[in-house]
């Protein structure tokens, strides 16, 4: 009688870098019933925290009746992990070769092969980020000028039936003014701006202003405090004189 | 774990322990011819048949489809509570060199089943009766395979000849041969006995012919010939068994050169992950050819010098 074949070997992943480890099987699966359904094989990609695996399987119904994880990589953390996940996904169609090469080859192999496509999806998903963040700050300065433009409060010139306007808008000219002073001299009008157009900070406070209180009781307000700031700047030597005191005024006291 | 090379020189199951079967009953006077009235071992039991068996052994994964049929094939047998290797009929198409005798040496290697080649053609007749007493007829290819190796279930490669396919009473010979629901008490009248070939697996492989490239157009020459099965038998198999096509896919073709370089090195004793790795490496070496695939004959030697080399300089 012949002698009897060896039993076949087991090769299973080691965690010895120096060769391939012929280990026993701890357990020998079972074959699921015929009722269970069909038996699939396939090969994925499995991450667990820090560790991407790629496992291949053979299953039924949805039970796993062997799974052996060809190959598996420790990364330095999670977020890594997950990039090394995503590069390698975008392999499906290299996965099968990858876990036959890992138990044939090496786990070594794999790694070599693997380490520069996570490299260039790494190096390409965050160029992609870059130039997407690059197009969202692009966007938010555009919004936020739109939105600036939009609300910004301003005083607009305007002349009607021979008298001289400043209007207070929000949003530009063409819209509703929030208030307004008229004025018979065009010398007026320039004296008063030359006081208002330097309390810029308190446009927004004059607008509210306006919707609270009668706009003639708010413009004999505004008239009074722009005289007495007139009599500060003369006492301190600092007006021009003649129609518009405030001309050459900055707004400092 | 489970996925494993499967390694050894001679694989053939010895059948020290195997269940065995008497598959012949003569229906006259003499016994069954080439002893095949004794009891024949049936092979390929064991572990082989557990999932991680033959089913999880790598070397077979460029074969699309073929993993899984082997796996239902060796549930089968267990859940049946059968102890040995029996797959339903399996047909493997494709052009000449894609890797279906690979496939199949693939099986029996892993399945420790001896392997026989039955050439069918035309004029296939196995079950014709001696014209005149005088003229003996030899026993028909799957007898005298079980009776070569003693063995009750070895698998049997029927190679189409694409030219001219089986037709009429010799493809109904052929499928009746096959059939596994009739198979079981084939009668042979030329033997004058009825033998059970219900334990056989069969592989029915069929290769096409290649378009003619290149020279003088000559209207006259053969063309090209898809691989396809004669109509009776694909009824058959995809009834009962699996067609498997066999393309020369060259997203698979860096896997084909992986497992030719996987079962040649387990099939010769070698394999550890620098006599695969060296194997390897030499055939990615090999040219791609754009219109045609590399036979995979030409592979298998190649892989075979490479490990020659390998040993060679590992000796050195």
């Amino acid at each position: 009688m012949p002698e009897p074949s060896p039993p076949p070997l087991r090769l299973t992943r080691s965690s010895d870098a120096s060769g391939p480890a012929y280990l026993p099987v701890p357990y020998e699966p079972v074959w699921p019933a015929a009722s269970d359904g069909p038996l699939e094989h396939s090969v994925r990609l499995e991450q667990i925290g820090a560790i991407v695996s790629l496992v291949r399987e053979m299953s039924c119904g949805g039970e796993v009746v062997t799974r052996t994880v060809a190959w598996s990589a420790v990364h330095e953390g999670e977020d890594r992990a997950t990039d090394a996940y995503e590069a390698l996904g975008a392999h499906q169609a290299d996965l099968l070769y990858w876990s036959v090469a890992a138990l044939a080859l090496g786990e070594a192999y794999v790694s070599d092969v693997v380490a520069p496509l996570i490299a260039k999806f790494i190096e390409e998903r965050d160029a992609e980020r870059a130039r997407i963040a690059q197009q969202v700050e692009e966007a938010r300065r555009k919004a936020e000028a739109k939105l600036a433009a939009e609300t910004a409060l301003g005083f607009w010139v305007k002349t009607k039936k021979g008298r001289y306007l400043l209007n207070l808008h929000r949003g530009g000219s063409r819209t509703q003014p929030l208030w307004s002073i008229a004025f018979d001299e065009a010398w007026e009008r320039d004296r008063f701006w030359d006081w208002i157009g330097q309390l810029q900070d308190r446009f927004a406070e004059i607008a509210v202003e306006a919707q609270k209180v009668d706009w003639a009781d708010l413009e004999r307000r505004l008239l009074r405090e722009m005289l007495v700031t007139e009599q500060q700047v003369k006492k301190q030597g600092l007006g021009s004189g003649g129609r518009r005191p405030l001309r050459f005024w900055r707004g400092d006291l | 774990m489970s996925a494993r090379i499967s390694m050894s020189q001679n694989s053939v199951d010895t059948g020290g322990t195997s269940p065995h079967v008497v598959i012949a009953e003569s229906m006259g006077p003499h016994p069954a011819p080439l002893g095949l009235d004794a009891p024949l071992a049936l092979l390929g039991g064991g572990d082989r048949l557990m999932p991680g068996g033959m089913a999880s052994a790598l070397g077979i994964d460029h074969v699309r489809g073929l993993r899984t049929f082997m796996a239902e094939a060796c549930r089968s047998q267990v859940l049946a509570g059968r102890d040995w290797y029996q797959q339903p009929p399996l047909a493997l198409l494709g052009q000449h060199g894609v890797g279906k005798g690979f496939a199949a040496r693939w099986i029996a290697r892993h399945a420790g089943l001896p392997l026989f080649r039955m050439p069918v053609t035309y004029d296939f007749a196995a079950n014709q009766p001696d014209s005149d007493g005088v003229e003996m007829r030899l026993p028909a290819v799957p007898l005298i395979a079980m009776a070569a190796s003693r063995c009750a279930n070895p698998i049997v490669v029927v190679e189409l000849d694409v030219d001219h396919p089986p037709e009429g009473v010799a493809l109904e010979e052929l499928v009746r041969m096959l059939d596994p629901r009739r198979n079981e008490r084939w009668l042979d009248k030329a033997q004058d006995a009825i033998f059970d070939l219900g334990h056989i697996s069969w592989i029915v492989q069929v290769h096409g012919r290649p378009q003619p490239r290149g020279g003088v157009h000559d209207p006259n020459a053969s063309r090209g010939i898809t691989a396809a099965l004669p109509p009776l038998l694909a009824d058959l198999i995809k009834d009962v068994g699996l067609i498997l096509r066999i393309g020369p896919l060259s997203e698979l073709e860096d896997m084909r050169r992986l497992d030719v370089a996987v079962e040649i090195c387990a099939s010769h004793a070698a394999a550890d992950r620098f006599a695969i790795a060296a194997v390897h490496d030499h055939l990615l070496e090999i040219r791609r050819d754009r219109v045609d695939h590399l036979p995979c004959g030409s592979l298998v030697r190649e892989a075979e010098r490479a490990l020659a080399s390998h040993r060679a300089g590992g000796m050195g």
